[in-house]
């Protein structure tokens, strides 16, 4: 089940740990793209228990988060049946 | 008072430290990772600002090697029993804190050999005796960055150039020049790089850390809960949660980041001018006094900001309790947590007084501290 920004921000990037997910969302802060900080939805969970969403229409930003040496564990668009992994 | 015992801890620091300790603790007093509520990521972003912040002092680009710890001690202690196993070699010099010098000797307990380059006035570390000293499993160079007795800095360009040679680490403990001496990560080699937040960075007691700048695994100091990997027994082994088990100093750190941030306000370059000037005023007023010894070097430039000296064959501490009994002036007197120190330049049983000021002191502070010390120096003859 969707919650929270998760309904509206569908794609949803997990991180090994809480540093850098707080690295992500000073990129997001700097570039405007909007996005929310949320607890990692419990199939996905393994690493830090706090994930970012944003707009999917936003995705090609995941990129510049990549560039900055962001790491993650995952990039995936939330759909109502579950998690898909993310291309872009 | 007259403080004059910033090599200690800084005191006053700046307004925006304490308003920064205020906000935290008043208003964003949540555990950092422990929950992703927002009172928790409130602290969370304070932290992470603050191991931003420290990249930006230190030239480095990554937060996730800033390893906080309660002081450079912790750091120290960390990076030491971290890396270093039965069978490994270290070298250190003749100047080593306590910080380093009982970690040190604990591991040579354990069957870490051990190496010190020796050293004397003036030349302090021998960088001949040092090529030497490398073996076959040599693993670590430590030493300080300046000597918190007499604030001479040692050649850390040369040693750690020479320790990459060798395919070496280099650890810096930079207790008495981080915030003071420009550090840059990227330029320098140095591998592992130790901190106090409370002395020239401006921050509370209670806060240091440890950079890593080499691409090495430490062996955590202590292990727990991180608030990740939760469902996992084994310790996590990425940075900085590999390395930093139970809640951190969250308020304090908010503290340190108001520091550092002050500090890169201010500029360096212009705080530590003012402090070397200070320096040059006592150093120049004392060396006029009869009965005054000055140790360390004479050029202000190459030394943090430290002056240590004796009167006579007064005992330092002595000396120092009249210092504040009679003008409120407070310095550090004794052997320093330093033996190694006071052994190189013969204070071992008098040990020194250590007058060190902050850009904070003021030029009749100065004037004072050394009126007192004249009218003592003419009793005394």
């Amino acid at each position: 089940m969707l919650y929270g920004k998760l309904k509206d921000y569908r794609a949803l990037l997990t991180f090994p740990s809480l540093t850098e997910a707080l690295g992500a969302e000073r990129i997001l802060d700097r570039s405007g793209c909007p996005f929310a900080s949320i607890p990692t939805p419990r199939s996905l969970r393994s690493g830090c228990n706090t994930s970012l969403c944003l707009p999917l229409e936003r995705k090609e930003i995941i990129d510049d988060l990549i560039d900055d040496g962001v790491v993650f564990t995952g990039v995936y668009e939330a759909r109502e049946d579950g998690f898909a992994p993310l291309t872009w | 008072m007259i403080y004059l015992d910033n090599a200690a801890t800084t005191w006053p620091k700046p307004e925006d430290v304490g308003l920064a300790v205020q906000e935290a603790l008043m208003r964003k007093g949540g555990n950092a990772g422990r929950g992703g509520h927002g009172a928790a990521m409130q602290m969370a972003r304070l932290i992470h600002q603050t191991r931003v912040d420290l990249c930006t002092l230190f030239g480095t680009n990554d937060p996730t090697r800033v390893i906080f710890t309660q002081n450079a001690t912790h750091a120290l202690n960390l990076a030491l029993f971290g890396l270093m196993r039965p069978g490994d070699h270290v070298i250190t010099s003749s100047l080593e804190h306590n910080a380093v010098a009982r970690p040190l000797y604990a591991l040579g307990q354990r069957g870490v050999e051990v190496s010190e380059v020796p050293g004397v006035p003036g030349a302090e570390f021998d960088l001949a005796a040092y090529r030497k000293a490398f073996r076959s499993n040599t693993k670590l160079v430590v030493t300080l960055h300046a000597s918190n007795v007499t604030g001479t800095m040692l050649p850390i360009r040369e040693i750690g150039q020479i320790a990459h040679e060798r395919g070496v680490y280099y650890l810096l403990d930079a207790a008495q020049t981080a915030g003071v001496f420009p550090i840059d990560m990227k330029r320098l080699p140095l591998d592992l790089l130790a901190f106090p937040g409370h002395k020239a960075l401006l921050g509370p007691q209670g806060t240091g850390g440890l950079l890593i700048n080499a691409d090495l695994q430490l062996e955590p100091l202590i292990y727990g809960g991180t608030g990740s990997l939760s469902e996992e027994v084994r310790q996590p082994d990425f940075l900085p949660d590999a390395l930093e088990s139970g809640t951190l100093n969250g308020i304090g750190l908010a503290g340190l980041g108001a520091g550092v941030r002050y500090i890169l306000t201010e500029g360096m370059d212009k705080i530590r001018v003012r402090e070397q000037e200070l320096c040059r005023k006592l150093w120049e007023g004392l060396k006029k006094i009869p009965g005054v010894k000055l140790y360390g070097n004479e050029q202000v430039e190459r030394r943090a900001p430290i002056i240590a000296f004796n009167l006579g064959e007064m005992d330092s501490v002595e000396l120092s309790y009249i210092l504040e009994e009679r003008a409120g002036i407070v310095a550090r007197a004794g052997l320093h947590c330093a033996s190694q120190a006071h052994r190189m330049i013969g204070t071992l049983d008098q040990g020194v007084v250590r007058f060190s000021p902050s850009h904070f002191t003021t030029a009749e502070e100065i004037d004072a501290a050394l009126q007192t010390v004249r009218d003592l120096a003419q009793g005394l003859n």
